[in-house]
């Protein structure tokens, strides 16, 4: 294969993330964003890693010069922090390092909360997003009807990054376990576990799931192809709304029956997916344009 | 009516730095690599058997009583903490004492004299009318405070 052939793909990639849009639709999406980070440093449980004792601390690699678990008013100090900070973001005061403090707040009391040797998806899709709003350029307004690709890569940044992480969930299963998630008792099994770990708000659902076979391997069989057609979201952006409900079914799902609350991970696909500057433009009269 | 790009250049810089964090969240992503944020995401991508594999923790009280220590009822901080027990057998003797020491704090806030803390590797059936739990010894660590 010669490199002009490899270079192909690349270029198009390229030509696409850095197309333009709408600079109203960077300012929403900071915005949203900034507000479920506030509402997750403000409802997250972080205060209770406190009380680990240094011998179960396992830092994440970023944190490995801490050698234990910060006390509790430090803790809370993030939190606050981070809160005011989303609250400042919200309201667009020094938009760049509001938003930085409130993600930096979050990013660090997830990676505390991932220093206990397992990994912790729960936060990790809205803190890489705003990773990448976080670099997006600032000083915009709602509604703004300006489009350039200095707008553009955030928006397509953010989209590649949330039907991603989908599809690589989706082919993470595929990889490891091949056709038998699908085709085997694996499903019944889950769901037959999860009443062991006692999590789940009812035991109703998972064993309704697992004592019938057919059900099983269909659930399996959704899950696979809401995970491998979030493809289908990103180069079709009619179907993006149908995405958003399908991702919340199955996130829905998985709290019924496992008690995993993905909450975030449905509040950052649908700030993402839907283009809210587009539905705000529909019902509001767009501002006088900014004076050159 | 908007027109084609009314905004700043977008700088090699940021072009060079957008192509990098994609590159790490595929590889990340592919690879099944952990580097927080980025994610292998093996969301329950293994398959699950008819039978698991678990750990359960039971403090020995002055007495020689055994006193179960359930990390799923104690605060954030202790719980999933029993997935360090994959690398015990790596980990020096001292090592295991003060992780078995750490899973003991509570109940010895509590005014409960530990001397020990014995850890039981558990096979059970997840389906209904399964056999009862398999239960063995695993290890016995920690000591008197």
């Amino acid at each position: 294969m010669t490199a002009s052939t490899l270079e192909h793909p690349v270029v198009a990639l390229d030509r696409w993330l850095f197309a333009p849009e709408a600079a109203g639709r960077v300012r929403i999406m900071r915005l949203l964003l900034a507000a479920l980070i506030g509402l997750r440093l403000a409802t997250g449980p972080h205060r209770g890693l406190a009380a680990q004792p240094a011998a179960l601390f396992r830092p994440v690699w970023f944190l490995a010069w801490m050698d234990h678990m910060p006390s509790a008013g430090v803790l809370v100090a993030i939190q606050v922090v981070g809160v005011l900070g989303a609250i400042a973001a919200v309201l667009g005061w020094r938009e760049r390092g509001t938003f930085l403090l409130a993600w930096s707040s979050l990013l660090v009391l997830a990676a505390l909360r991932a220093s206990r040797g397992k990994v912790h998806h729960n936060d990790l899709l809205l803190l890489l997003v705003a990773g990448v709003l976080a670099a997006a350029p600032v000083g915009l307004r709602l509604l703004d009807p300006r489009r350039s690709t200095a707008w553009g890569w955030p928006v397509r940044t953010s989209l590649l990054v949330v039907t991603g992480a989908y599809f690589l969930t989706g082919f993470q299963k595929v990889v490891s376990s091949g056709p038998a998630w699908v085709l085997s008792d694996n499903m019944r099994n889950l769901m037959y576990a999860a009443r062991l770990d006692g999590h789940a708000p009812t035991d109703a659902v998972s064993l309704f799931i697992a004592d019938r076979p057919t059900v099983a391997h269909l659930v399996a069989l959704g899950t696979l192809v809401v995970e491998l057609g979030s493809v289908v979201a990103l180069t079709r952006p009619r179907l993006r709304p149908a995405f958003v409900v399908a991702v919340a079914v199955l996130h829905a799902g998985v709290y019924v029956t496992h008690g995993l609350d993905y909450s975030m991970w449905v509040a950052t696909t649908a700030v993402v997916l839907i283009d809210w500057d587009a539905v705000l433009r529909r019902f509001m009269p767009p501002p006088t344009a900014p004076q050159p | 009516m908007a027109v084609a790009d009314d905004g700043p250049a977008v700088t090699a810089r940021t072009r060079r730095l957008v192509h990098l964090f994609l590159l790490v969240f595929a590889i990340t992503g592919m690879a099944h690599l952990e580097l927080f944020p980025f994610s292998g995401f093996r969301l329950f991508s293994e398959l699950r058997p008819a039978v698991r594999h678990s750990w359960e923790l039971r403090a020995v009280d002055e007495a020689g009583d055994e006193v179960p220590i359930r990390t799923a009822d104690l605060p954030l901080g202790y719980r999933s903490s029993t997935l360090l027990l994959r690398d015990f057998d790596d980990m020096s003797p001292a090592a295991r004492d003060e992780v078995c020491d750490a899973w003991a704090t509570p109940l010895r806030d509590a005014g409960t004299v530990v001397v020990q803390v014995r850890v039981y590797s558990v096979v059970r059936g997840v389906r209904p009318g399964a056999p009862p739990p398999e239960r063995h010894l695993a290890y016995e660590c920690g000591g008197p405070p």
